[in-house]
């Protein structure tokens, strides 16, 4: 089976029979190595320079792409603006955008 | 080729290139420790630390997600090896050419970065929690100029009718640098720059080492990792590297030797492969040893700004240049 995407192209299946060669591999290295670790011990804890980890200590997920946001501060913050919250503002965008990809698939 | 000679010389790929990879890692130590006056581990120190890591505990944190932390080394490892076997070989073609083109093997180079971000995620640690929301980010980064060095490349390739663009043995067997004009081969140095920027971002070296940054979030993403997990890690790091450094070869030097030596047969294959193998060290070691030598480390959102506007700019600079190279060679 061969998926063609125009120009380019793949094969799954090939990719899954050569995924099962290196998971036999890896999974010998694997059957060579330590399995074990003290279970119940201070070993399972999160490493945090011996300090104990405080409840809930996590980064929230509207912290995942910080260094995005402030990296390309100004940006964010324009596509932030055309964010009112009003639908009619989001459909108004939507239809704009849909007649300038006609006019282009047109021209 | 028959079944059997498939996997035999993917295995051998595959082999070789963990080989290959374990021993760069050691002449990038040796090379880098010799640049800052150091005597530096011995070359064969990758290994040691690969057979100590085996010997080591393997530690599933209490708050982990237990079967995504430990099903990431392996996913990273599939992905490094596999993209190996699309990219040719010296005067070899991919052992897998037909079934995958330049397109899949950028995105197996993005999966082992997904698989340590995910791992770092389900390790419940907040360090490494950190690490792994840095590397997603640092993936948005870079892709776009990578992207755009490949599109750039192939783009040129198409225009010259010398076949399916986008597979790496087409790229391959047709070097651009001889079939463009000024403009073009001007087009092609500033991609292979951005390309060579690129190549550290990809690999998480200094200076883009910041989803592991030891100083200050103590090892991220992989802080939680140990023994044969953080063994396989090690190993797809190694792997990738290699398989990094042979994608640009391939895309901007893949010249032989043997011929314009007048070397024939096995000899040449030899010569050939040997001087592929150089090759590939040479784009590893200026991209990664001496950059990570002579800098510290970037910010996040330096990364982010520096690839988002100064390189993906220098990117499509290169291929405008290309674009006009076209239009005034036709």
């Amino acid at each position: 089976m061969r998926l063609v995407t125009g120009e380019g192209y793949w094969s799954p299946l090939a990719w899954l029979a050569a995924a099962a060669g290196v998971l036999l591999l890896a999974g010998l290295l694997w059957s060579r190595g330590r399995r074990d670790w003290k279970r119940g011990t201070e070993e399972e804890l999160p490493f945090l320079s011996g300090e104990a980890a405080p409840e809930g200590a996590r980064v929230g997920g509207q912290h995942l792409y910080w260094g995005f946001v402030e990296g390309l501060r100004p940006y964010v913050e324009r596509l932030r603006a055309f964010h009112s919250g009003f639908v009619a503002d989001y459909v108004a965008w939507f239809v704009v955008v849909l007649a300038m990809a006609l006019l282009v698939a047109m021209v | 080729m028959s079944g059997v000679h498939l996997v035999w010389q993917a295995a051998a790929v595959m082999v070789g290139s963990g080989v290959v990879g374990l021993v760069y890692k050691g002449l990038d130590r040796k090379l880098a420790a010799r640049m800052q006056a150091r005597v530096g581990p011995p070359l064969r120190q990758p290994f040691l630390d690969l057979g100590k890591l085996l010997m080591k505990e393997t530690v599933v944190p209490r708050d982990a997600v237990g079967w995504l932390f430990s099903a990431m080394p392996f996913l990273a490892a599939v992905a490094s090896f596999t993209a190996l076997l699309y990219l040719p070989w010296g005067p070899f073609p991919p052992i897998l050419r037909g079934y995958g083109d330049a397109v899949l093997v950028l995105y197996l180079l993005a999966v082992p970065a997904l698989a340590m971000a995910l791992g770092g995620f389900a390790s419940g640690s907040p360090l490494a929690t950190v690490g792994g929301q840095r590397e997603i980010v640092m993936l948005m980064s870079y892709e776009f100029p990578l992207a755009v060095a490949l599109v750039g490349v192939v783009w040129r390739l198409r225009a010259l009718e010398v076949g399916p663009a986008f597979s790496l043995a087409t790229i391959s067997a047709n070097p651009l640098w001889t079939a463009v004009g000024p403009l073009g081969v001007f087009g092609l140095a500033i991609l292979l720059g951005c390309l060579l920027v690129v190549t550290p971002a990809e690999l998480s070296k200094i200076p883009f080492d910041i989803p592991e940054a030891e100083t200050e979030i103590a090892g991220g993403l992989m802080v939680e990792y140990s023994g044969t997990y953080l063994a396989l890690f090690y190993l797809a790091d190694a792997v990738k590297t290699v398989a990094m450094a042979a994608l640009v070869v391939t895309l901007f030097i893949p010249y032989g030797i043997a011929a314009p030596l007048g070397v024939k047969g096995v000899g040449g294959q030899v010569l050939d492969v040997a001087f592929f193998l150089v090759k590939v060290f040479v784009v590893m070691f200026a991209a990664v040893t001496t950059v990570r030598v002579a800098m510290a480390r970037f910010k996040v959102d330096q990364v982010v700004r520096g690839f988002w506007l100064q390189i993906t700019a220098a990117a499509v600079a290169g291929l405008v240049l290309l674009v006009l190279d076209k239009a005034v060679m036709g």
